[in-house]
């Protein structure tokens, strides 16, 4: 049972606060965050219609927020080919546990199938850590479509780490609308090379005209939730291995195509 | 609707079912965080890390029916988190606003006298962050010593001890500056 002075001290919370209540933008800001893990997100185009456009990314604990959201929208253009036919929208990750390398063996059991993972490339770069989440297809109504276990792996060269790898093996697929930028084969195995141009931008940026002109074209997408508006180049080699979807991923990156296709050559090699 | 039913939702991908959990403990969820970290704008933040976190990680919620508590977990782990980087002072602006507003006397408020409150929520504010967290835990949330335990994965004798702490600590607080404010008068 409190005593009266215990009294005291509940009625003295309450009091400082009662007139706390959550703010009108509160919600806002929650869908803003939860669209940044990497689902598309609908800005306001000026003549009051929507577009969707894919989001950048805040929150996550250790990998570069903006290249994982990068990386899991871009995902979305190559399953929908930039036009979203079907029923998925876009996705959701969320990356709950970190494996160090000598750990793949968990994070595959975790997954639930195996993936071709290397510690060290012979351009110098090197594993630097990988997580495994689960990541939502959902629909234009933010309704899970499916689920599906993702790996991300970042590696990492002279302090800089701005290469990414993505591993799932999602039930849909589809064709891309753009042409690849390059390609290679490895074996029987067909690589493709794109570069993408992002634009991030404040919440509740207005699109001009210019930018307007821009989503219409397949290798430029703007994205919402920076503090001022920046560029960034994204490039993928991508390939389809025994079922398994591969997305090698860099973020301004100087890494050519050529580059980027030989270490997707030394991971497709991997045993 | 029941938690359980809405998780049970969530997990399946229900957009609704996170609006009404949001709408339902939205207030329970800013108002625990403002009294563990002190101030408005971080209590804003850990309520919408604490949500986003609940979207984003409910498919690893076991116990469909334990939504509250592990919310609440989320919820204090967060504030800890932003708690631990601030001052233990309550911001001289937040005890103005304390002072001034006119929707803060709660039912109750008319049996303790707002200056004493003042005293007191001062106080708790000064507390360790893990005590503060007990107490509020405890007076505001009004959870069992065994409830916080669970919440915050530690004994029951640890919030128990943190809770002794934290009653010495404010009584001897609150006697100091009655007397000061005796002999001031």
């Amino acid at each position: 049972m409190k005593t009266r002075y215990e009294d005291k001290i509940k009625m003295a919370l309450e009091m400082q606060c009662g007139g706390i209540s959550a703010s009108e933008t509160l919600k806002q800001k929650i869908d803003s965050e939860i669209r940044m893990q990497g689902k598309i997100v609908p800005i306001s185009l000026p003549d009051g219609q929507e577009v969707s456009m894919k989001k950048s990314g805040q929150g996550k604990k250790h990998f570069s927020a903006k290249k994982l959201a990068i990386g899991v929208a871009a995902a979305c253009l190559l399953i929908s080919g930039g036009t979203f036919a079907g029923k998925t929208m876009g996705y959701i990750s969320g990356y709950a546990q970190s494996y160090s390398y000598a750990e793949l063996d968990k994070a595959e059991e975790k997954l639930g199938f195996s993936a071709d993972v290397l510690e060290n490339f012979s351009n110098g770069y090197s594993f630097e850590e990988m997580q495994v989440g689960d990541t939502h297809a959902v629909d234009e109504n933010w309704e899970t479509v499916y689920t599906f276990p993702e790996l991300a792996v970042n590696y990492v060269k002279d302090g800089v780490s701005d290469i990414s790898l993505y591993v799932d093996m999602r039930p849909e697929k589809g064709e891309q609308a753009k042409e690849p930028d390059m390609t290679d084969q490895c074996g029987d195995i067909a690589l493709r090379y794109d570069v993408y141009t992002y634009k991030f931008v404040p919440v509740g940026y207005e699109l001009t005209e210019e930018d307007l002109a821009n989503l219409e074209r397949d290798d430029y997408e703007i994205s919402e939730g920076s503090d001022e508006v920046e560029y960034s180049q994204i490039t993928h080699v991508t390939w389809e291995k025994d079922g398994v979807y591969y997305d090698l991923l860099g973020s301004d990156t100087a890494l050519s195509g050529e580059e980027m296709f030989a270490m997707a050559k030394e991971l497709i090699g991997t045993e | 609707m029941e938690d359980e039913i809405l998780v049970q939702q969530l997990k399946k991908g229900s957009r609704e079912a996170f609006d009404l959990l949001y709408e339902k403990y939205k207030n329970l969820v800013i108002r625990t965080a403002y009294l563990i970290t002190g101030n408005k704008p971080d209590s804003e933040d850990v309520a919408q890390e604490t949500f986003v976190k609940v979207y984003l990680h409910i498919t690893e919620l076991k116990n469909d029916a334990g939504f509250k508590p592990w919310m609440m977990r989320i919820l204090v782990r967060t504030a800890y988190r932003t708690g631990k980087k601030k001052s233990r002072e309550v911001p001289d602006d937040e005890i103005e606003r304390l002072s001034e507003s006119q929707t803060l006397v709660s039912p109750l408020g008319q049996m303790i006298k707002r200056e004493e409150a003042e005293m007191i929520s001062r106080a708790v504010a000064a507390l360790p962050i893990k005590q503060k967290a007990v107490v509020v835990l405890y007076y505001y949330n009004e959870l069992s010593v065994g409830e916080i335990a669970e919440l915050l994965g530690c004994r029951e004798g640890t919030v128990k001890s943190r809770l002794h702490t934290a009653r010495k600590f404010l009584k001897g607080k609150l006697e100091s500056q009655m007397d000061i404010k005796g002999r001031a008068q």
